[in-house]
């Protein structure tokens, strides 16, 4: 547990809650396990944030959501509409441009 | 909805939850800490779902509902403080409601009629503030003038005149004589048939116009009227048409049902040419500075050419000399009945506008109070993740309910008052009737009010969270140190507000004791006077021979009566000029004018009225006998100074310049009102004049005012089928109506001055209560080192005393500035009165002292023993 963790820039979390939702339909719990063991548990993600950035996006349209039973209890099941396949597109390549830029100012002015 | 998608994301945060405590357990922690560690790593699941909540579309509806709900729980679980609030909201609405209806339906509504902003009223008057009417001529030559820039039209008299259609059945109608422009002046439409125009001024056969109200009471809205002939008057009138719906005439408060040719129906006046003048002009102009400036130029050559010559009246001449024309913007009509009352009901409405403010304050105040009391509540919903917008509103909320239920409270309790009011206002020969249920105008003012009280009355309470925050959890929530400086101020405002409202209500009624106590010169008490309509044939010889028969009949009954010319006790009948004094001719020019009475024998003996020397008229002053007459005090003195005028003789130079012999002198009365000076007067004989209509019989009798006037309608149906009493009064009646202005304000001024201290006395108490209840361990320690009851009632009264000092202290000068604002409607009382402001300053003293005394008293019986326990 001595990895050292980072805060989450402002609004990553929408575009890391659509990527690990494209993956299968999950709930809101799963997601923020999901977000904390893939970033190696240096992502933790805040529930106080994480819901109501999973009610926004179900309220633009890009997540649907459906009430599936897991382990004896009701559970919200959430997956990307096609609208929010392509926010997810259009997103990680902004991210991956905004990333390489920033990447690249790093290294040559170092 | 709502409710399904409140346990969806309560579900949600929930299954999070428990996955979370799940996986705790899994590594090894106790099923407690396993708990506790989730709920930390979760946050507050209230603040989240709201957090959510806030994303959903008009989830603002739901804040507001849960609010509402929220406010009406609380609201329900103090009902004491609820109606307190709401019935000092309501007053206060009410109070103004009921003002601001009867000042709008009686002088601000405006006509319906289009663009009513381009009406004007031509207002002629001299520098005395008298306003003379115009006469047809001088109509003739203004419509003229003034035609390039707009319409003027002219209304002549309104009066309750007969009207049927042939039959037996008769009734009296409200008309109106207008000019040919009237309609198309005001743009009005008809809703039926056609209406008056300028052909009509002078055709034949005589035109009416009906206005729909009676056309539809009394024909059932049958268009085969038009057309037909009915009786108006006394005259036939062909029916021409049914104005538009709504619109009932110029006046508030007199809606006219018949409209008729002005030059036909006073054609008598229009011959008379400038002798004669009963018009009022109004304008239609979208120029009025031109038009102003048209009908100036216009009047001051009529004046110079026309009036001027003919006037030999020094009084008269001068008032000529100063007469100019303005126009008054007229959007509501004339309003010649009601203006009387405007400069009284504006005060009022003032008055009314204060007493919202006091019961503002005290609906603030109680709120603080109770919001002091729940600071700990509000304190744990901060902390639980409420933000402080969101109490901000929940505390508007409730002020808001406060306030709307009790503007619904107020409007129905403001339409009953209103209607009370117009009881206040004194009968006459045409009632006063308005359409009093609110339109859209009160409606939306008193939405504008009840918004604005709920702002004034939630201020405080959301300043006082927004200061404290969360803060307040630090405190153990009971015994916070408050500084209730802001309440203090508000209670001390209040009182300063009440002492200007007890001030001036103080005035009014100092003011109307002093009109109503004041020597008129005769005693109104048990006399009734009733005047006699006849049919246009009767001649007036007939008619005199009516009037000296029943008062033959009524003296043979056992009854005092007598007669006098019309309007004795309302406008003082008629003047003339004296030419001639003892055979010398006063010299022209001067000021030589007298009313002229005609009394019948035993006049001043029934009224009352003093002989100061010589005699009064018997039965044998008669046609044919020598012509005496009486005159007053101030004829005495003017005429005759230092000398006895009787056996003097005087001439008026009218009718056959006979000289008249003075027998007697009386003293003043105030025949033309109470506010008016006594002016030199001649009392004549009326059975010396010439078939002069008397006009009024008088009489004395302490019957019930009904059985009298039920008695004489019999004895004059005995003398004259055709007669008929047109009105009745009683002279106490008439001499109360010249002061029901001052009456009006006095007793509206008294009822607010009173609410208002007693709403400022609720405040006080409750200010002090409040503190002595936070005191009681103070109370307690003091008491258990000793202090004495007395101490400690003294240690409570001495906060109210310093509130009531400052309320007095500001009170006083801003009573002595309301005073100087009401100047003018006071007669003969100063408005800086010391004894008035003084004795409103003891009676709030007085009544503060008692709102003080109870929780002294309290505060005095307190348990030291048990008072320290509750520590």
């Amino acid at each position: 547990m001595g990895t050292q963790k980072s805060e989450l820039l402002q609004g990553t979390l929408d575009l890391l809650v659509l990527k690990i939702v494209a993956l299968s339909p999950i709930h809101g719990y799963a997601i923020a396990q999901r977000i904390n063991q893939i970033s190696r548990e240096v992502l933790q993600v805040q529930q106080g944030s994480l819901y109501p950035a999973l009610h926004r996006l179900e309220k633009r349209g890009l997540l649907k959501a459906e009430w599936r039973e897991t382990g004896g209890r009701d559970a919200k099941y959430y997956s990307l509409t096609r609208a929010g396949r392509r926010e997810l597109n259009a997103e990680q390549a902004n991210w991956n441009r905004l990333a390489g830029a920033v990447a690249l100012i790093l290294r040559t002015a170092e | 909805m709502w409710q399904r998608r409140e346990r969806e994301l309560e579900k949600e945060l929930r299954f999070h939850l428990e996955n979370q405590v799940e996986e705790n357990l899994r590594a090894g922690m106790t099923p407690e800490e396993a708990r506790r560690q989730a709920i930390l790593a979760f946050g507050s699941p209230a603040a989240i779902g709201e957090e959510c909540r806030e994303l959903r579309t008009l989830h603002w509806l739901g804040t507001i509902a849960g609010d509402l709900r929220y406010a009406l729980r609380s609201f329900c679980a103090s009902p004491l403080f609820a109606c307190t609030a709401v019935t000092s909201i309501a007053l206060g609405i009410g109070a103004n409601a009921a003002i601001f209806t009867l000042l709008h339906a009686a002088l601000w509504k405006p006509l319906p009629v289009p663009q009513p902003t381009e009406l004007f009223d031509a207002v002629r008057s001299d520098s005395t503030g008298e306003e003379p009417s115009y006469s047809w001529r001088l109509y003739e030559e203004l419509r003229e003038a003034v035609a390039p820039y707009g319409r003027l039209f002219a209304r002549g008299s309104a009066g309750l005149r007969r009207f049927s259609t042939g039959g037996a059945e008769q009734e009296r109608v409200i008309g109106e004589a207008v000019s040919g422009d009237y309609f198309s002046a005001l743009e009005i439409q008809p809703f039926a048939g056609r209406l008056i125009d300028r052909r009509d001024e002078d055709a034949r056969q005589p035109v009416a116009v009906l206005s729909h109200a009676f056309w539809t009471r009394r024909f059932h809205a049958d268009p085969s009227v038009f057309g037909r002939i009915v009786q108006y008057n006394e005259m036939p009138f062909r029916i021409i048409g049914a104005a538009q719906a709504g619109f009932d005439g110029i006046d508030a408060g007199v809606p006219t049902e018949v409209w008729v040719p002005v030059k036909v129906v006073d054609s008598r006046f229009v011959a008379d040419g400038i002798h004669s003048s009963w018009l009022a002009l109004m304008l239609r102009t979208k120029h009025a500075p031109a038009g102003q400036a048209a009908i100036e130029g216009r009047f001051a050559r009529h004046v110079a050419e026309e009036l001027l010559p003919h006037a030999t009246v020094q009084r008269y001449r001068e008032s000529l000399k100063s007469q100019s024309i303005r126009l008054r913007p007229a959007a509501s009509g004339l309003g010649s009945r009601t203006r009387t009352y405007e400069r009284a009901l504006l005060v009022v409405m003032a008055i009314v506008g204060v007493v919202l403010a006091i019961s503002c304050a005290n609906v603030a105040n109680l709120l603080l109070a109770r919001n002091l009391s729940r600071r700990h509540e509000l304190a744990i919903r901060a902390a639980l993740g409420a933000g402080r917008g969101r109490l901000a509103s929940q505390l508007l909320t409730e002020s808001l309910i406060l306030a709307l239920a009790g503007s619904a409270t107020g409007l129905a309790i403001g339409e009953a008052g209103c209607r009370w009011l117009l009881h206040l206002l004194p009968s006459s020969r045409l009632p006063l009737n308005f359409d009093l249920s609110p339109d859209a105008t009160v409606l939306t003012l008193t939405a504008l009010a009840a918004l604005i009280t709920a702002l004034a009355c939630g201020a405080g309470p959301v300043l006082q969270m927004w200061r404290s925050g969360a803060d307040g959890l630090r405190h153990d929530g009971k015994r916070v140190t408050e500084r209730s400086f802001g309440r203090k101020l508000l209670v001390a405002g209040q009182l300063a507000l009440s002492l200007v409202l007890v001030a001036g209500a103080g005035l009014f009624l100092k003011n109307l004791h002093g009109l109503a106590t004041a020597d008129l010169g005769f005693r109104p008490e048990h006399v009734m006077a009733f005047e006699f309509g006849f049919p246009r044939a009767a001649s007036t010889g007939h008619q005199a021979q009516v009037h000296e028969e029943m008062f033959e009949r009524l003296a043979g009954r056992g009854f005092q009566a007598t007669y006098a010319s019309p309007g004795v006790y309302e406008d003082g009948g008629w003047s003339r000029t004296l030419s001639v004094v003892d055979g010398k001719r006063l010299p022209p020019g001067e000021d030589t004018e007298a009313q002229m009475l005609a009394v019948g024998p035993a006049f001043f003996e029934m009224l009352g009225i003093q002989v100061l020397a010589g005699r009064t008229f018997d039965l044998h002053d008669r046609q044919g006998s020598a012509l005496v007459s009486v005159v007053n005090e101030t004829f005495a003195r003017k005429f005759f100074p230092g000398i006895s005028p009787v056996g003097h003789r005087v001439g008026t130079g009218q009718g056959k310049g006979s000289m008249v012999e003075i027998i007697g002198v009386v003293r003043d009365v105030k025949h033309m009102g109470v506010k008016k000076r006594a002016w030199p007067a001649m009392y004549w004989p009326a059975l010396q004049m010439d078939g002069f209509d008397l006009g009024t019989l008088l009489v004395r009798a302490r019957l019930p005012q009904a059985d009298l006037a039920r008695l004489v309608r019999a004895e004059l149906q005995n003398v004259d089928s055709s007669a008929q009493v047109a009105y009745t009064t009683t002279l106490e009646s008439a001499v109360d109506s010249m002061i029901s202005s001052e009456r009006l304000i006095a007793f509206l001024s008294t009822a607010f001055g009173g609410l208002a201290i007693l709403l400022a006395a609720i405040g006080l108490y409750g200010v002090v209560a409040y503190g002595m209840s936070r005191r009681t361990g103070e109370i307690g320690i003091r008491m258990a080192l000793g202090a004495r009851p007395a101490d400690i009632q003294w240690l409570a009264l001495s906060e109210s005393l310093r509130l009531v000092a400052v309320g007095v202290l500001a009170g006083v000068p801003a009573a002595l500035a309301g005073g100087r604002l009401v100047h003018g409607l006071l007669f003969g009382t100063s408005s800086a009165d010391p004894w008035v402001l003084g004795t409103a300053a003891v009676v709030m003293v007085a009544v503060t002292f008692l709102a003080g005394w109870l929780p002294a008293a309290r505060a005095a019986g307190i348990d030291p023993s048990s008072a320290l326990r509750q520590e």
